[in-house]
């Protein structure tokens, strides 16, 4: 027993290690691609030496992120064979797929680092999209398996084994578009408030650097426009899980009681003993206008479920709390920076670039969160309706040193990355403006624009 | 068809795992075990040489790792359950090495004390993957796993810490130097810096020669090997093969570039298929029962889904690292 909740708890501080570096890994690239383009076009100095500095930073993000993914597809069998021997040859589509989408990553992410004057300078800047892309595309790809573990599909299930497998009905499973969807607008919202957060502190500490002016404007362009987005695929991605996975969306809301006019709750401390969730705000209706576009249709409700079969409530309900919070926040956020930055005068309100400097790391919270609902509110199953989580675990005892060593292991990473991005903040300004040499291979001989 | 074409793939991406992963992890070894004066001049030229591909070089593991649980699952979890601790292992070299090489390359150079900390990481990394690597080779068909769970030491750790693993982690760590080694000397320009490398080709060929042989020993010892086994057509082939090609690389490293290179993948090569040919079509046999690679593979519909993936990944990735490695190789000496 002990065993499961440490394999559990290694799992999930693996993969909420992983999703930071993987959501700036798939973010990043274009934001730099951005910035990029920004030099080449108008030969603004400040945009290639944020080019340059943006490249660094995400080349220690990178080597991170394939490492700490590269043991994610181990732990999966390390920890839970019992899964893998069944779901692997089924799921197997998008895992190889995006491993071949992440290779092209690394290798155009080469190309592009070291590249520089080696391509033309058009080509070297396409590199950079491509790098982006491929990382965009993995992700996509590697959630088409967390969507099968949601709604598991193309195969037959005769209590023990499978049979019947069809890998693109699998991969084509019910979940998979809805949660990539999201996924990727998050990945895009939470890195654009982060860096936007970072380059607002660095402005308000009084850095004049010019560069820091041109990443909170395309930080918070980006930002503002998933920020936004992000609410109405929610909306949709909820309506996804309520008819999918109804256990999920009644633990996320705390909804114990099956009955119409179901109310959105915000807030409140679910008590599972007593079905009862006080100090909550209740929205009446809201609920049932979430999950069916309709004020007084019936959701379905935990006690539709043995309790066995229940998720941990409170966990996913402060989980979506959390979540949903912080998405309306920061599209408030985004909506009131697009109005300042329409009437230019962004750097002139102190105030809003301290609330933006707040909200650093407020996107990836909202992230971790999301998974946190989607993970711990698929429990008990690992997938779901078919197999529990407790018969997938490893055999192998001890896990808790497994678990100890990877805290260990990360802990020390996520200090010594921030502490090499704090750096790679504070050497920015040593960053030289690009040469003539340079300059003649970006713009030719005397066409500077 | 598709399990022979699928087998294929998974021997050419660990041959490719062995000698581009390999050689990213025998720079360190390399670096470890230099004198003092010339460490930095190692790091410096391995620095340059694989800094912009050995990302590339690393996702090899990955592929071998989703073919593995796609194509034979019960492979994959008999592996990840009897060598879940040496697997582990590697995991923490993988994560140290990949970390620690990035750091050390980014970070600001003034500061001495963290530079020390990436180094020392990054070496203690390089050389952890390659010894659990071959220590979980190594048992893969030394049936030393007890078919019942006695204890956790019983059952989880003293399989694999046997001398045999052991040798053969090294021979593997030797192996990847000499990879290392052998490939650098095709991208220096300075005469010294050739002769220096030149003679690291020879001193890790010889480790390998000494510590393949020690291995061998330790695995007749431990009753894993009989040594008339060692005359069968394929493990005399691929010894054979490995010990000529060795000697191509001893005359003429340094000399001809693409002839060396590729004697040393085709030394990898024949070491990594004799072992997988002696005992095919087994693919492991941890516990003394032999699982076959046909009893292992997966419906025809995974496979089949799973050779196309393949097909389409390859088709990209091939001509990608083609050219990534083309971009990034300095004058080349012929």
């Amino acid at each position: 027993m002990d065993d499961l909740v440490f394999a559990r708890m290694t799992m999930a501080f693996s993969l909420g290690f992983h999703i930071i570096f993987a959501a700036i890994g798939m973010a990043m690239p274009f934001f730099m691609s951005v910035a990029h383009r920004k030099w080449l076009r108008t030969g603004d100095e400040a945009a290639y030496r944020l080019t340059r500095a943006w490249g660094r930073g995400v080349a220690i993000v990178f080597a991170v992120g394939a490492v700490s993914g590269t043991v994610l597809s181990f732990e999966l069998g390390l920890l839970w064979p019992g899964f893998m021997e069944h779901a692997g040859p089924i799921i197997g589509m998008p895992f190889s797929l995006e491993g071949a989408a992440f290779f092209l990553e690394a290798i155009f992410f080469g190309l592009y680092l070291y590249g520089w004057k080696r391509f033309s300078a058009k080509v070297h800047w396409w590199m950079s999209v491509a790098v982006g892309v491929c990382g965009v595309a993995s992700g996509i790809l590697v959630v088409a398996a967390n969507g099968w573990m949601n709604s598991p599909s193309g195969f037959t299930w005769n209590g023990s084994s499978a049979s019947n497998i069809d890998p693109w009905a699998a991969m084509w499973n019910e979940a998979w578009l809805m949660q990539a969807g999201h996924m990727v607008i998050a990945a895009f919202e939470a890195v654009a408030f982060m860096v936007a957060g970072i380059h607002a502190f660095l402005i308000l500490r009084g850095s004049k650097d010019a560069m820091h002016k041109v990443a909170l404007k395309i930080a918070l362009v980006i930002g503002a426009f998933a920020a936004l987005a992000q609410p109405i695929h929610g909306h949709f991605s909820a309506q996804s899980v309520a008819e999918r996975q109804p256990a999920k969306l009644a633990a996320m809301e705390a909804h114990f009681v099956t009955g119409p006019k179901a109310p959105l709750r915000i807030g409140g401390i679910p008590n599972v003993e007593t079905r009862e969730v006080p100090y909550s705000i209740n929205i009446p209706g809201g609920l049932s206008f979430l999950a069916h576009d309709d004020f007084g249709a019936t959701v379905i409700g935990l006690d539709q479920f043995p309790e066995e079969e229940w998720p941990p409530v409170a966990i996913v309900h402060f989980a979506f709390q959390i979540m949903v919070g912080i998405g309306s926040l920061l599209a408030l956020v985004g909506v009131l920076a697009l109005w300042a930055m329409r009437k230019q005068t962004l750097f002139d309100k102190r105030w809003l670039l301290i609330v933006i400097a707040l909200c650093t790391p407020l996107g990836m919270i909202a992230i971790e969160a999301g998974w946190i609902v989607t993970e711990v509110g698929r429990q008990p199953w690992i997938i779901y309706g078919i197999m529990k989580t407790k018969d997938a675990v490893t055999p192998v005892p001890g896990q808790v040193w497994h678990f100890v060593l990877f805290v260990a292991l990360y802990g020390f990473l996520a200090i010594t990355t921030a502490w090499m991005w704090r750096r790679q903040v504070v050497a920015a300004k040593r960053i030289v403006p690009p040469d003539s040499e340079l300059r003649a291979w970006a713009f030719g001989e005397d066409k500077e624009p | 068809m598709t399990l022979l074409f699928i087998l294929v793939v998974l021997f050419v991406a660990l041959v490719a795992y062995c000698v581009a992963g390999g050689a990213d992890f025998g720079v360190g070894i390399v670096e470890m075990l230099s004198p003092t004066s010339e460490r930095r001049r190692v790091r410096q030229l391995s620095e340059k040489a694989i800094g912009p591909i050995w990302e590339a070089n690393h996702v090899w593991i990955v592929l071998i790792i989703v073919i593995l649980f796609v194509a034979f699952p019960t492979v994959h979890t008999q592996l990840t359950t009897s060598m879940h601790v040496p697997l582990l292992i590697m995991l923490v070299g993988i994560v140290l090495r990949g970390t620690a090489f990035t750091f050390r390359y980014y970070d600001l150079a003034e500061d001495v004390h963290s530079d020390r900390l990436w180094t020392w990481l990054f070496r203690l990394g390089s050389l952890l993957v390659p010894i659990s690597f071959g220590a979980i080779a190594a048992t893969l068909h030394a049936e030393t796993i007890p078919s019942t769970v006695t204890t956790v030491w019983g059952s989880y750790m003293a399989p694999w810490l046997t001398w045999y693993a052991l040798a053969t982690g090294l021979f593997v760590a030797a192996l990847f130097a000499w990879t290392a080694s052998v490939f650098l000397c095709s991208e220096l320009e300075a005469e010294d810096d050739l002769q220096a490398w030149i003679r690291r080709a020879h001193v890790f060929g010889i480790a390998c020669a000494v510590l393949g042989a020690v291995a061998s020993a330790a695995a007749v010892l431990e009753g894993v090997l009989e040594l008339d086994e060692l005359g069968q057509p394929i493990a005399a082939a691929s010894l054979l093969t490995a010990t000529a090609a060795a000697g191509f690389v001893a005359r003429y490293v340094g000399r001809k570039v693409w002839p060396t290179r590729i004697a040393v993948s085709v030394a990898t090569a024949s070491i990594l298929g004799g072992y997988w040919g002696a005992h095919f079509p087994t693919a492991v046999a941890l516990d003394g029962q032999a699982l076959s690679w046909r009893e292992a593979a997966a419906p025809d519909a995974s496979l089949n889904a799973l050779s196309l993936a393949l097909v389409v990944g390859l088709a990209l990735i091939g001509p990608g690292l083609i050219v990534l490695y083309r971009v990034f190789k300095p004058a080349q000496r012929r």
